[in-house]
């Protein structure tokens, strides 16, 4: 546990007296194989690509079926006196998770909403330049741009990061990209950074509370993207105290898809607004704006309770333990049968996300150009599937651990891929 | 089936209590204000689980492959249901959603003014507020609407507001009209395509909020041809709450942008809007469920029947209550909502809010309409659907005489 502590960066967590009661690959406690009963995976089928999509609970289901069933008992009494109240309280439990204030809490559908809605309520003038690293998230990156499409002279100042890097290479490689900045002396400013908190493909786990406190230091907003993070690593708020940030439960907390939750300072509100303005509109506030997307299921936003009930049955530091150890061992596992290597020099770059070099001779095999050839053939002929990528001239592929899954599932998935990259290899022989 | 054989108030058909099984209703519910949030029969919920749990079991497959099947087909089904080209359909969660992907798209400039009428719903009002903050020189002229209006005087009044705005000379014009095809309280049905050929013909652009329209009036974009139109499907389609369809016309699609920018972004219209982001999909997928639910009876006879209920429905408050509907002997003019005036003494006694009325009406009757002050009269808004027959209305409106007599007797 040491290791994740120290180096997760984002929490002030201290060093673990008892780490080493806490479950492991090798001691997989209440985790492993017998948690497929909890989740929904049919027989023979491995989920190994958690990080895409998430998936809830058994218990999860009941837990937002019991909302949607309140619902239509009296629909006008729900919406228009039970549903507020309701949200609230999934927001003070996430404050007491994240360490903040629940009135600095607005709950969404999804990341994309949530960067999608401090973007587009930022008021950007000419010459702001906004500050991102080459790994971000596709959307994002698409949502950056069209904030500089819709604005005039604002523009992108990209990062490239290839790793491996180790953290200070990195938070040096994006100083460094200001102070280049700083010296064009061309009027411009950089007015605000996306920095990932753990990055999607490749799958890193960056030393966000150095990059936070740098960029503020040199007067830069930061909107920490930090999708993949509640319920992957611990999460404190008023330690990292970035500008903005968002995160999914849907991903690593266990809610269901459409639950997310974005923190807005309270010197920023009055200027955010949700991307489907509502009729508390300039009347109500913050809470009131956010507390009302229009007509929706809401029962996917308040299974985060079902969520966090689940997770307390195990506690936070098993679960990310275990999962932690898993994706290290496992990537560990999966490099030394297809004789390759994982892409992190340092087990704290990771969290749950392992991304594991495939052996492939030929990059530019076209099969490998798009991603149906592998898409079709992972699900059609394994019944499983793990998102491959090109990083840094090789071709990599993105493992997500989780508490149903044990190192023999590695095994098997490192197998796997050894005969598609095999069956690759000797075609382009 | 032909005219004198669909379903009425009189003669429910396969309608009426029977069809409350059929429903998730407790025992001692009745929902009057279908026009709010919608409701949706059993079967829809069976297939929200069953997509879930379809999902649950192959994420990846369900995300990269098969949801987008299902999504294609629903926009087939509706476009044919709607009559359009299924490439000028998106699926979005609802209509504020949908308001607000086409205004925060449009690219604005200094000088342009947006037509509302004032009965527009209030979400949309403040949309429009929101792009003339955000926007210099953006104005909206709001025309004043007071029901009961004829077709005719109501496009009087706009094109009074067209030209007036014309006259300014200011170099100004109106870039987009936005009309109500349904308002929502009150609730009357509009001149819509008279308005929207109004509007053409002052060159000005128009967004027709039909939040109330799929399964409540036959639509028929190809006749109606407005450039852009949003409508709930959850509202009176009977699917799940977040579900809704947004037509752009093929011309101005190349402008509009979601809400929520993807990794399709610059893609084209369809692709940019196939995909939402990491939703739960289920709510929209049971639009699919909720049209063979309705293929059962058919569109005209869920339509005669609940349209026959708003009218006799609303007939038989009004004798109650002494008072009348808003739209009076204007069959046209109402849709499944009626607006029955409630017999108030003082339309300014301080329980006579909404507010107020809601919590009697939850609290003492578990039941709830919503009421408005509209011109001079306290109207309530109903809700007709096939699960109500004409004794609900009587109840209701017994209820409301109680309601009303005691805050008569109190000022």
């Amino acid at each position: 546990m040491s290791s994740l502590t120290a180096h997760s960066q984002g929490s002030a967590a201290t060093h673990d007296t008892l780490s080493s009661a806490l479950p492991t690959p090798a001691q997989p406690g209440p985790f492993g194989h017998k948690q497929r009963k909890n989740f929904f995976m049919p027989e023979g089928k491995t989920e190994f690509n958690h990080g895409s999509y998430g998936t809830f609970t058994r218990s999860v289901q009941e837990n937002m079926m019991k909302w949607h069933n309140r619902v239509e008992e009296n629909p006008d009494r729900w919406t228009r006196l039970d549903l507020k109240p309701a949200l609230i309280k999934v927001r003070t439990q996430l404050a007491e998770f994240m360490n903040c204030d629940k009135d600095e809490l607005a709950l969404v559908q999804n990341t994309t909403i949530g960067v999608n809605t401090i973007l587009r309520s930022l008021d950007f003038i000419p010459g702001d330049r906004i500050l991102q690293l080459s790994t971000l998230y596709d959307a994002v990156d698409k949502t950056t741009r069209y904030i500089c499409d819709t604005h005039k002279d604002v523009e992108i100042i990209e990062v490239p990061i290839v790793m491996p890097l180790t953290d200070h290479e990195i938070v040096f490689q994006v100083e460094k990209m200001i102070q280049d900045h700083l010296a064009k002396k061309d009027g411009s400013r950089i007015r605000l950074a996306m920095i990932d908190w753990i990055s999607s493909v490749p799958a890193v786990l960056h030393p966000i509370k150095a990059l936070v406190d740098m960029l503020k230091s040199y007067g830069i907003l930061v909107f920490v993207d930090a999708a993949h993070v509640i319920g992957q690593v611990p999460i404190d708020l008023t330690y990292l105290n970035p500008d903005f940030l968002i995160t999914n439960c849907h991903k690593w907390l266990y809610s269901v898809r459409g639950s997310a939750v974005l923190f807005v300072p309270k010197r920023f509100q009055s200027s955010i607004h949700p991307t489907s303005i509502q009729v508390a509109y300039k009347t109500g506030g913050f809470e009131n704006e956010f507390s009302w997307s229009g007509t929706l299921d809401y029962s996917t936003i308040l299974s985060i309770e079902g969520a966090l009930e689940f997770r307390k049955q195990y506690g936070e530091d098993a679960i990310i333990h275990y999962c932690h150890r898993l994706a290290v061992e496992g990537g560990a596992k999966m490099a030394e049968i297809l004789g390759t290597n994982v892409l992190t020099p340092h087990e704290h770059q990771v969290g749950n996300m392992v991304n594991v070099r495939l052996p492939i001779k030929n990059i530019n095999d076209p099969k490998l150009q798009t991603p149906d050839y592998l898409i079709r053939l992972l699900l059609d002929k394994y019944n499983l599937f793990t998102p491959s990528f090109k990083h840094g001239g090789y071709f990599w592929t993105r493992v997500s651990a989780q508490i149903y899954l044990e190192l023999s599932d590695f095994e098997h998935l490192g197998r796997v891929w050894k005969e598609v990259i095999d069956e690759l290899n000797a075609e382009n022989a | 089936m032909t005219n004198a054989e669909l379903p009425t108030a009189a003669n429910p058909g396969p309608f009426g209590h029977k069809q409350r099984k059929n429903f998730l209703f407790p025992e001692n519910y009745t929902q009057f204000n279908h026009g709010s949030y919608g409701t949706f029969p059993k079967v829809v919920q069976d297939d929200i689980r069953a997509f879930q749990d379809r999902c649950e079991q192959n994420p990846d497959r369900w995300n990269r492959c098969d949801l987008f099947t299902y999504m294609d087909d629903i926009r087939t089904q509706l476009a044919e249901f709607i009559n359009c080209d299924k490439a000028e359909l998106a699926l979005v969660n609802n209509t504020t959603a949908g308001v607000n992907t086409v205004l925060r798209s449009l690219p604005f400039v200094p000088g342009d003014r947006i037509l509302v009428l004032s009965t527009g719903f209030i979400a949309v009002n403040q949309t429009v507020r929101y792009i003339c903050d955000a926007h210099e020189d953006v104005k909206v002229i709001e025309v004043p609407v007071t029901f009961p209006l004829s077709d005719k005087d109501l496009l009087n009044k706009v094109e009074e507001a067209l030209k007036a705005h014309q006259e300014l000379k200011d170099g100004s014009r109106i870039k987009l009209g936005i009309v109500d095809w349904i308002s929502s309280v009150p609730s009357v049905i509009h001149p819509v395509k008279e308005l929207v050929e109004l509007l053409h013909s002052y060159g000005a652009l128009v967004y027709v909020d039909g939040a109330h329209t799929i399964g409540q009036v036959p639509v028929d974009l190809g006749y109606l041809r407005p450039d852009f139109y949003i409508t709930n499907c959850h509202k009176w389609l009977f699917s799940a709450r977040g579900s809704a369809l947004l037509y752009v016309a093929k011309r101005h699609q190349h402008l509009i942008h979601p809400i929520s920018i993807t990794g399709d972004y610059n893609s084209g219209f369809e692709k940019e809007f196939s995909f939402l982001g990491t939703q739960d999909y289920s709510s929209i997928l049971s639009i699919l469920t909720a049209l063979k639910f309705r293929k059962q009876y058919g569109e005209d006879a869920i339509i005669s029947y609940t349209h026959s209920l708003a009218i006799e429905g609303g007939k038989a408050m009004a004798k109650i209550l002494g008072t009348h509907t808003l739209t009076r002997d204007d069959d046209d003019k109402v849709a499944n909502m009626v607006n029955v005036a409630l017999p108030i003494k003082d339309l300014k006694h301080p329980k006579a809010n909404n507010a107020d009325f809601m919590k009697i009406m939850l609290d003492k009757y578990n039941l709830y309409t919503p009421a408005f002050i509209h011109g001079d009269h306290l109207y309530t808004r109903v809700s007709a659907q096939i699960y109500l027959e004409l004794e609900d209305f009587v109840r209701l409106a017994n209820i409301w005489k109680e309601v009303i007599e005691g805050l008569n007797a109190s000022s």
